[in-house]
């Protein structure tokens, strides 16, 4: 049996959390509001935030290491001007993000250099059919003949 | 021979010099000059290349092989990297390459299959999609065009084919099937090859090289020979075949007697594939058949009440009045005149109809003001450049042959369509919406005005009329007593027996009938016998002059150096090519007398034994709508080359402003035209016109009335008076042409032809 994620549970108490400090934040008068998320210098406090939400010290960890938690912190930080979150798992969890992005959109360019290409197939085969058709125009045009093009029974 | 290209020496619109060595002769080399017209494809160096001509010794070039044909042997191995370079546009040795390393010998198979043009695209350029399937589709374009025809050339010539423009035509409507197809049934080729006799010694060595086991009785040789019977009717001016007619000529072709199972089973089989399409009395010509319904459709379409007319023609009554104020108060329009040209505006598909002298052009330059006081614009159009310019002089706008008309409006079509391509670069767009504005154009506010329309044969119409857009209007001038067209059909004499859309002109003109030619043709247009004038030289008006049959060459010889040659205005009409009267006598001794000092001693050898000097006239033989050029155009040699090996002529054709140079291969187009055959000169005109009367099974009442009327100011009639008389007692040649158009009936059901196809004479 795997082992159970942390992630939900943390989730189910730091989401209230944040609602509360984003209610906070939008209560303040706009132009002179000051952040309601806990921080030092202008950089989200972690620590303070476990706390907060009831975890234990040992907890604080989770919040670099998975970016789910990190980013949802790292929005409000944004809106209310802080530093948010920054650690390498969460900068490699980015570029995981982007590179499965940038493979998706890679997909889809394929996609439609293929169905172009395929188009241009059938293109050049109703140019040439067209071509044809003239041809046999203009011979009908000529001789009031065309060339048989199918089998005699 | 083959050759190898090691240099380019000149490539020009017409065609190329190269320096080429020999393949079977290693170190022998010599120069090549081909016409683009006979070559299939255009050479590049290193390419190897099978070319047949003449050797000439030219002192500035040394030996040089005036190519009468040429075309690519398709490279092989690595070597279409090199073709690809050079024939397929945007491609370059660089990503030709990239194929080759990517495909090795297997390239050729898949460069020639447009199902692989995903796969050649990434190869080409992986990070360029929109420019990869591009040049893609170039890279299968310029394998498979020049692969289809150069295979099909190898194949027909193996088999003693070789006319490369048969193998050119094939090429591009079977494509790479080409040879498969001609190897299951070598019949289809009917209707390019010239002769039975070839076509069926060719025909059955294929069928026998393909395992057939009696193809003498083959059902294919039998659908080939109906097929090669209906080619014969077409060339005769019918597209009706009577059962007379058919089984004696398919007894001939298949070498049987009228009445044998071979023809019955040869019939039986032309039905059952389409070759012929049964009516009452006879078949009817499959071609011709789709060719006068499209026709009669369009036509019947354009008198029906939801036909659009974008230009407003207001009612009768209000266009009375204007009429009168269109016309030139010194010269008022008469009742008959002012009622066909009310007749004429009413309906979007009218016929001016009438003989010389009775001012249809008149009439037809106030149409044509009315018309244009509407709103609408006008194009005219004529058979020849002669006809044009003067079509063009009487009603003071512009007018075009037809051969140019429709030239520039399947030119029009090539531009417009090549401008849906979203990827055509912006000097492309740019070039082709400037070449666009200087084309012939027919929108729905244009009226086509076809000069001397009884002449105009079925597919010349039919190429008019597909260019017309809904809205456009049609209106024929002409005379149905002319002689019919060369070509098969008979369309404005059909459209003329309707009076719901035709205006006749009756009355001769003072004016027009100061010459006597009016008068004169008046009379043998009624089958009477006129009164000529005396002959005595240059004057206005219509003489005969008797002699004995024996004579006639002399007689028309004295003539026309009395009256002058082509350059005073003379022209010679003789009922056939053959006899002391004939065309081909007249023009060989026409040609040595009339010779101009200033003249070289040499002459130029054509083709067909004739040969040509300054100041001949002479008249094209085909038409050549891309070139504006058709089959009864007449024009005069300007200069030809100082030195007797060069075979070349500058000729100034009528209606045109600066003279073409005809090369060799024109040349097989080209005759003398001192004197020409009566269904060669309609169309044109000449101020003076000699015209042999010797008996002939072509001389009846039309064929006097088209000589005649031929001329402007004078015309002499040379040979004996009963022959005349005799002339005007038969029927009109139209009579007797078997045509499937029906006017105003509509299409066919299938059952039933006019009374005109059946009755024959």
């Amino acid at each position: 049996m795997p082992a159970r994620s942390i992630i939900p549970e943390i989730l189910a108490k730091l989401e209230p959390y944040l609602e509360l400090l984003d209610q906070q934040w939008e209560s303040q008068a706009e132009g002179c509001r000051t952040p309601t998320l806990p921080q030092d210098k202008g950089q989200v406090n972690v620590r303070a935030i476990t706390k907060a939400v009831g975890l234990r010290q040992s907890q604080e960890q989770h919040f670099f290491k998975k970016p789910e938690l990190a980013l949802a912190i790292n929005e409000l930080a944004r809106i209310q001007g802080l530093r948010g979150i920054n650690s390498r798992e969460l900068q490699d969890a980015g570029d995981r993000v982007h590179a499965a992005r940038m493979q998706k959109v890679e997909r889809h360019n394929t996609d439609l250099s293929r169905s172009l290409a395929e188009r241009e197939a059938v293109i050049e085969r109703q140019r040439r059919e067209i071509d044809a058709l003239r041809a046999q125009l203009a011979l009908l045009e000529e001789t009031g003949m065309t060339i048989r093009t199918s089998g005699v029974r | 021979m083959f050759a190898c290209v090691e240099k380019l020496i000149a490539e020009r619109d017409w065609g190329v010099i190269l320096s080429v060595r020999a393949v079977e002769q290693p170190g022998e080399k010599y120069q090549v000059k081909a016409l683009t017209k006979v070559l299939l494809g255009r050479p590049s160096v290193g390419e190897t290349w099978y070319f047949e001509g003449e050797y000439l010794q030219s002192p500035r070039y040394g030996r040089q092989l005036v190519a009468q044909s040429g075309y690519r042997k398709m490279p092989t191995g690595k070597l279409i990297c090199r073709y690809l370079a050079e024939h397929a546009p945007g491609v370059g040795l660089d990503r030709a390459t990239r194929l080759w390393n990517k495909w090795n010998v297997n390239l050729a198979t898949i460069i020639s299959d447009e199902n692989n043009i995903p796969e050649i695209a990434r190869v080409l350029a992986p990070d360029r999609p929109n420019l990869a399937v591009r040049l893609a589709a170039a890279v299968v374009r310029a394998w498979k065009d020049s692969a289809a025809e150069s295979n099909l050339v190898d194949w027909l010539m193996q088999r003693g084919v070789e006319d490369l423009k048969i193998a050119r035509r094939v090429a591009r409507i079977l494509g790479d099937s080409a040879i498969q197809a001609l190897a299951s049934n070598p019949y289809i080729l009917v209707p390019l090859l010239p002769s039975w006799t070839k076509l069926d010694e060719f025909a059955r060595r294929v069928m026998q090289e393909t395992g057939a086991k009696a193809p003498g009785a083959d059902v294919r040789r039998l659908v080939g020979a109906v097929d090669a019977v209906v080619k014969g009717t077409l060339a005769d001016g019918d597209t009706v075949l009577t059962r007379e007619r058919l089984r004696s000529s398919l007894a001939k072709l298949l070498e049987s007697s009228e009445g044998s199972d071979t023809v019955d089973a040869a019939i039986a089989a032309g039905e059952r594939n389409g070759a012929i399409l049964p009516v009452s009395g006879g078949w009817r010509a499959p071609g011709a058949a789709l060719l006068e319904d499209n026709v009669a459709a369009k036509l019947r379409r354009m008198l029906e009440p939801s036909y659009p007319s974008p230009v407003g023609v207001p009612p009768p009554d209000q266009l009375a009045r204007l009429l009168d104020r269109m016309a030139n108060p010194s010269r008022p329009l008469h009742e008959e005149q002012k009622s066909a040209a009310l007749k004429v505006m009413v309906h979007a598909i009218a016929c001016l109809q009438g003989g010389a002298g009775v001012g249809k052009t008149y009439t037809l330059k106030i149409v044509c003001d009315l018309y244009e006081s509407f709103g609408g614009r006008v194009l005219l159009g004529a058979l020849a450049g002669k006809a044009a310019l003067r079509l063009a002089r009487a009603t003071d706008r512009d007018a075009f042959t037809l051969a140019r008309i429709i030239g520039q409006l399947a030119e029009r079509e090539r531009i417009e369509s090549a401008l849906h391509d979203p990827g055509l670069d912006a000097p492309t767009v740019a070039r082709s919406s400037e070449r666009l504005k200087s084309l012939i154009k027919i929108d729905d506010r244009t009226l086509v005005v076809l000069d001397e329309a009884s002449m105009i044969d079925l597919p010349t119409l039919h190429a008019i009329l597909r260019y017309m857009p809904e809205g456009a209007r049609l209106l024929l001038t002409g005379d149905a007593a002319q002689l019919p067209p060369i070509g098969f059909g008979l369309i404005y004499h059909a459209l003329v027996s309707d009076p719901q859309i035709t205006a006749n002109l009756t009355v001769i003109h003072r004016q027009a009938s100061e010459s006597g030619i009016p008068t004169v043709s008046a009379a043998i247009r009624e089958r009477r016998m006129p009164l000529f004038t005396d002959y005595q030289g240059v004057a206005d008006g219509v003489s005969f002059v008797p002699c004995e049959s024996g004579l006639i060459g002399d007689v028309v010889e004295r003539i026309v150096l009395q009256v002058g040659g082509y350059s005073n205005g003379v022209l010679v009409v003789s009922p056939t090519k053959k006899g002391p009267g004939g065309v081909d006598a007249l023009n060989a001794r026409l040609h040595e007398r009339l010779r101009p000092s200033c003249a070289p001693a040499h002459d130029i050898k054509g083709f067909n034994a004739q040969y040509y000097t300054i100041g001949d006239p002479v008249m094209c033989l085909r038409n050549d709508y891309s070139r504006g050029l058709f089959n009864g155009q007449i024009g005069q040699v300007q200069s030809i080359p100082d030195s007797p090996g060069e075979r070349w002529l500058e000729v100034l054709f009528d209606g045109e402003s600066s003279p073409r140079t005809l090369q060799l291969e024109d040349l097989m187009d080209l005759t003398l035209a001192h004197a020409i055959t009566c269904h060669k000169l309609q169309g044109s005109q000449a101020a003076r016109v000699v015209v042999p009367i010797y008996e002939s099974r072509v001389l009846d009442p039309s064929w006097v009335y088209t000589a005649i009327t031929r001329a402007e100011r004078q015309v002499i009639l040379v040979g004996d008076l009963t022959v005349l008389s005799l002339a005007l007692r038969r029927s009109r040649t139209a009579e007797n042409r078997r045509v499937g158009f029906a006017w105003p009936l509509g299409i066919h059901g299938g059952e039933n032809l006019p009374a005109r196809c059946c009755s024959g004479s």
